[in-house]
């Protein structure tokens, strides 16, 4: 009884200890994927290679021309249409890099992840009501179909990460 | 400081909403382009719906007290994604200089966006 009260006080922390733990300077240091990683969830892992993967290909589709005749532009005779679209693909872009930015650099990404969802879903409302205005559910709607799935799929998915960060980081904190 | 920028905030927002229902009865932005006067149109349009939801929803947080930080920080990305979009692609194509509310949500937009800013990162701060 006497030896488990003495374990119990080693893993008391002195006030001095505390004040010390709370004023720690954060540092920020990139880390490896496999680091990283490494106290992610099997689902985190998964859904962050597939949000990875989905997001790169649509970039690069788009960067390449391999978009311009499908999306609103192509159909409108309006400038600001292409403006418009090379600006939120670059949005997507930076929303990409931060994500694997903020992973390696280990900080949490509850609220990047929300804030990703609610773009994309601002970006594929209005997208896809340009696209319907243009009669691109009949003309062409093999596309809208792949560009609904695309949207649809990147915003669960990215709401579904930031859970699962946040169940990572839960059970990275309680072992 | 806070609640200074929640007021600012909310009292861009009553403009906006007044400049949009405007906007529909006037029948949207004067423009060349058919095209250009429909894409500004829908954009206001969509943006009304996203401003009303996230409003409603912080409202709904901080009456039932609960943490609007998540809230708070979505709307102030929104708000700078669709400054961004305003200035780069639109240049500014919501601007009518002929209607009185149009040039007071320009002129109040700096404002709004700074508070807004503000409040995301104060409340991710303390985490209310």
């Amino acid at each position: 009884m006497a030896d488990s009260n003495d374990d119990e006080v080693k893993h008391i922390l002195s006030h001095a200890e505390y004040e010390a733990l709370l004023n720690a300077p954060k540092e920020l240091t990139l880390s490896t994927y496999q680091e990283a990683l490494a106290n992610k969830t099997l689902l985190f892992k998964i859904y962050f290679f597939v949000i990875s993967a989905i997001t790169a290909s649509y970039l690069i589709t788009y960067f390449v021309g391999g978009l311009d005749a499908h999306l609103a532009y192509g159909w409108s005779s309006v400038p600001e249409d292409h403006q418009l679209h090379k600006l939120r693909f670059a949005l997507g872009f930076v929303m990409l890099a931060t994500l694997h930015a903020l992973l390696l650099l280990r900080q949490r990404l509850y609220t990047v992840g929300f804030c990703a969802a609610s773009i994309v879903t601002y970006f594929s409302v209005s997208g896809v009501s340009r696209l319907l205005d243009y009669g691109v559910a009949a003309t062409d709607p093999a596309f809208l179909v792949i560009y609904l799935t695309i949207h649809i799929s990147l915003i669960i998915l990215t709401m579904l990460l930031a859970y699962e960060d946040e169940r990572s980081f839960a059970s990275e904190w309680s072992l | 400081m806070y609640k200074l920028c929640e007021a600012i905030v909310f009292i861009f927002l009553g403009y906006y909403a007044a400049f949009a229902l405007q906007m529909n009865a006037i029948g949207g932005i004067p423009s060349e382009s058919a095209d250009a006067v429909f894409l500004a149109r829908s954009l206001v349009d969509y943006r009304t719906i996203f401003i009303v939801c996230l409003a409603s929803w912080y409202v709904f947080f901080r009456v039932t007290g609960k943490q609007v930080h998540t809230v708070v920080t979505i709307s102030a990305v929104l708000a700078w994604v669709m400054f961004l979009e305003d200035l780069l692609a639109l240049e500014n194509a919501f601007f009518v200089p002929e209607l009185t509310l149009a040039k007071i949500v320009q002129f109040t937009r700096p404002l709004f966006i700074l508070g807004l800013t503000y409040m995301a990162v104060d409340a991710q701060r303390s985490k209310i």
